[in-house]
């Protein structure tokens, strides 16, 4: 008699079942905004990186253009210039067209300007760069944004080094950290003309430059 | 809660690892900047810019750190302890961002000799590693080097 009274009361009480409810709600929820955190942290780490790289490649570009200077003095336009502010640089490369007959030479122009970009759910101050070969944009540039890029000439022991630094924004951190990129590169075709004029296959003032393509 | 702690779990290791990788390829990718740097540096003074440098015991040698020359091993070092701002040849400063004093950078120049004893060839070598180990092993570090030719005659 006692068990069948016992079986009658057994159950949960309407409290106890708002109570678990409302705890199990709970836990869904918490579970939900880590993983919501987690996806966005995962996707903005990702995008921090491919921001990285991106500038790894453009500066890859930006040194190998360097790395091919030459410093025609005679030459319109010929000498290296860098814009105080460190947002341009203009200079003359030799003319990679292979199929040329002759060498020439091709004006280089990297030059920033500002702009503002979303990213997550912030909205940071950012410098677009655009690169010319003559008056054709390199394409690979276009969608490059980053936080900060500056250009520096400076010597040191006695030879022109141009200094190129990228900033990329941290998007994982909570305050407005930049990651950096920074490095030097010198003209080596200027120092081999400097220490031994042989080396040049051709005189300087053989060389004029035309809309962008140099022609001898 | 302790399904829910169970379950957090993954969700901060994500979390956390996402956060790490980004900090080591952005260390990594300064850190090989500065060593691009250095052998630019070594490559614009040239086989017979060292090999003056050497004979006159480094003395007229303008590169950031302190020089080293030991004669005895054939061997110049530029050491930089922290990598900063460094005064070019006239004077302006060449800045860098505050966080490169994390960085040590060295240049090391050795004059290998030939069979007969000659000087041909210059290995440079630089290395740059961590000053803290903030993240990572203390061992990481970004090494590259290039060799410079003498003439040939």
């Amino acid at each position: 008699m006692k068990v069948a009274e016992r079986a009658e009361r057994s159950g949960f009480t309407i409290i106890e079942i708002v109570i678990v409810t409302a705890l199990v709600a709970l836990m869904i929820t918490l579970l939900y905004r880590f993983f919501v955190i987690g996806s966005r942290t995962v996707t903005l780490g990702t995008e921090e990186v491919e921001g990285i790289r991106r500038a790894n490649i453009t500066m890859e570009r930006i040194k190998r253009d360097l790395r091919s200077l030459c410093d025609i003095r005679k030459a319109t336009a010929g000498a290296p210039e860098v814009a105080p502010d460190g947002g341009s640089m203009t200079f003359l490369k030799f003319n990679p067209d292979a199929s040329a007959m002759r060498p020439g030479a091709v004006k280089v122009v990297y030059k920033t300007s500002p702009v503002t970009v979303k990213r997550g759910d912030r909205t940071l101050d950012a410098v677009k760069l655009e690169g010319f070969y003559g008056d054709t944009p390199v394409p690979a540039f276009s969608e490059d944004v980053f936080s900060e890029v500056r250009f520096t000439k400076y010597w040191l022991h006695g030879y022109p080094f141009y200094q190129v630094r990228f900033g990329v924004p941290d998007l994982t951190g909570k305050n407005e950290t930049i990651h950096y990129l920074q490095t030097s590169v010198g003209s080596r075709y200027y120092h081999a003309l400097l220490s031994d004029p042989n080396w040049l296959p051709l005189s300087e003032t053989q060389y004029e430059v035309t809309a962008g393509r140099g022609s001898r | 809660m302790g399904i829910v702690g169970m379950a957090m779990l993954p969700i901060f290791t994500t979390l956390s690892s996402a956060n790490r990788g980004a900090a080591d390829v952005e260390d990594q990718a300064f850190a090989v900047g500065l060593a691009t740097e250095a052998l630019e540096w070594s490559r614009a003074i040239g086989f017979e810019g060292w090999t003056r440098a050497f004979i006159d015991g480094g003395t007229r040698l303008k590169l950031p750190g302190q020089i080293k020359v030991e004669t005895g091993k054939g061997r110049i070092t530029a050491t930089e302890d922290k990598v900063t701002s460094f005064p070019d040849d006239a004077g302006e400063s060449i800045e860098y961002p505050k966080s490169s004093t994390r960085y040590r950078r060295e240049l090391v120049m050795t004059f290998v000799e030939d069979s007969d004893g000659v000087v041909r060839i210059i290995r440079g070598e630089t290395t740059v590693s961590w000053n803290l180990n903030v993240r990572g092993s203390p061992e990481r570090r970004v090494r590259m080097e290039q060799m410079l030719h003498g003439k040939v005659r």
